[in-house]
């Protein structure tokens, strides 16, 4: 029978629609299908196949009998805790409570069970909420274009700061600060053009986004490495450039040697909108790279 | 997951048996036709899991424990209740499980196109029905459909995969949406 690549993840992929799987492996595996668009489209169709094969087969959705029998057998489990715990099986000692310990110790186990279920319980999800995630997921944030007034901009400063014409600059900029250099000389034609490329880092719990714009000839042969292009919780962010076919190849790395945290690989198409190629963790927090490229004619720097 | 040695003792938490429920909720329900009745059944066996969880031998998933628990737990209900159609129960045969109330309006108009779903389902062949009714349908995970099929986890995720992509050329002539 035909066992294909693809098949390779599915079983994990099963496990998340079922939720079967701990909080941690959920993270991980919607990394994962964040920056794989044959897993996003796998997902969709399990999810499909799976509500369609379910209600033609007249399976409910989850309905209040099966969480209310559930919330039973979750309170018998406490009221077996509390009396008789598996590691003393053959010790089952007499409690000899007094009234009051008794009222105490059954308002103890109440609260308990009560805790317990909310969370038990609460741990269902519904595929809709799975569909959620998924476009959570997939769907790059609002995030605003370029304006013509920001890549003009650029476009002066880097005019600016040049101050050998003979020689080629980029420069790199993060919350209103940055460096230039200048890329080695080389013999061929070049074009003139000039290539803004914007990174937007998202983090959940970080309400300002940090943002690294990097302005280069559009012509760059070969890998350009950017080296430390700014800073996010307080570690380095290095990355790696190089344009090739329309497409900008971008390495992203925060943190460097031991202290290396995460990091994302990912391309973007010169001229789209802005498009997140991954995300990474750094520092406990999810980080999402947001990626623009747009180029400049020479006439416009 | 409880695993063997020193936590063999522990019973399982409450997230892990909210995590279990559906799977068997589902096989219970398939089986029987009726939600009163998997509920019942399905806090049984799972009821009598707990209070007997030191002689689970992790020789298993506790899932697959679990599942014969509940087939135990099915057979009897069977029994007492002269279900002949349960005694002699395929564990994996997909089945329609009735309606339970009132129909929608919306679901009468959808029947003609699960009809559909349901002849590509059946017409499904043996093993990769049975490995798609344990998985996509009642929602074990592969390695324990696995164990409850007695084949390998590789086996199970083919015939799902064959399965998928059957049903899903069918959705797609059924349902244009899809």
């Amino acid at each position: 029978m035909e066992h294909t690549p693809e098949s390779e993840l599915e079983p994990r992929l099963h496990r998340l629609l079922c939720n079967d799987l701990s909080e941690d492996e959920r993270r991980e595996i919607l990394r994962v299908i964040a920056c794989n668009a044959d897993a996003q489209q796998t997902l969709r169709e399990m999810i499909d196949v799976q509500e369609r094969a379910r209600q033609a087969m007249g399976y409910p959705p989850e309905g209040e009998e099966m969480k209310t029998s559930l919330r039973k057998v979750l309170a018998h489990l406490q009221g077996l805790a509390q009396e008789t715990p598996l590691s003393a099986p053959a010790e089952r000692r007499t409690k000899h409570f007094g009234r009051m310990m008794y009222w105490a110790w059954r308002v103890t186990v109440g609260l308990a069970v009560a805790a317990s279920l909310t969370l038990a319980v609460g741990l269902y999800r519904s595929q809709e909420t799975l569909r959620q995630d998924l476009r959570r997921l997939t769907d790059t944030p609002p995030v605003a274009h370029l304006s013509a007034g920001e890549l003009a901009e650029y476009g002066r400063i880097l005019k600016e700061i040049s101050d050998e014409p003979s020689r080629r600059p980029w420069m790199v900029i993060q919350n209103g600060t940055g460096r230039f250099e200048y890329l080695p000389r080389t013999t061929g034609q070049e074009s003139g053009e000039t290539l803004v490329l914007r990174c937007i880092l998202l983090s959940e719990n970080v309400p300002a986004p940090t943002t690294i714009v990097l302005v280069l000839p559009r012509d760059l042969s070969g890998r350009l490495a950017v080296g430390e292009v700014g800073k996010v919780g307080g570690l380095p962010v290095l990355a790696d450039v190089s344009v090739r076919d329309g497409r900008v190849g971008l390495e992203l790395s925060v943190g460097a040697g031991s202290e290396l945290q995460g990091g994302v690989t990912g391309e973007v198409r010169i001229g789209t909108e802005p498009t997140e190629i991954g995300r990474f963790r750094a520092n406990g927090e999810d980080q999402r790279v947001i990626v623009q490229a747009v180029s400049l004619r020479k006439g416009m720097v | 997951m409880v695993g063997a040695g020193d936590n063999a003792l522990q019973r399982p938490t409450d997230d892990e048996i909210a995590r279990w429920y559906p799977q068997l909720f589902h096989t219970a329900l398939r089986m029987t036709g009726s939600l009163h009745h998997a509920a019942d059944l399905t806090q049984l066996a799972f009821c009598k899991a707990i209070d007997g969880w030191d002689r689970f031998q992790h020789q298993s998933s506790p899932t697959t424990w679990l599942h014969r628990i509940l087939m135990n737990c099915i057979r009897d209900w069977a029994r007492r209740n002269a279900v002949r159609e349960v005694e002699s129960l395929d564990e994996w045969a997909p089945r329609v499980i009735p309606a339970q109330g009132e129909t929608a309006p919306q679901q009468v108009q959808k029947n003609e196109e699960l009809e559909f779903l349901r002849k590509a389902i059946a017409n499904l062949s043996d093993g990769v029905r049975e490995a798609f009714t344990a998985t996509v349908l009642d929602g074990y995970a592969y390695e324990d459909a696995a164990q409850l099929l007695n084949v390998p986890v590789g086996t199970i995720a083919s015939r799902v995969y064959a399965a998928r992509k059957q049903i899903h050329a069918v959705m797609r002539q059924a349902f244009p949406e899809v």
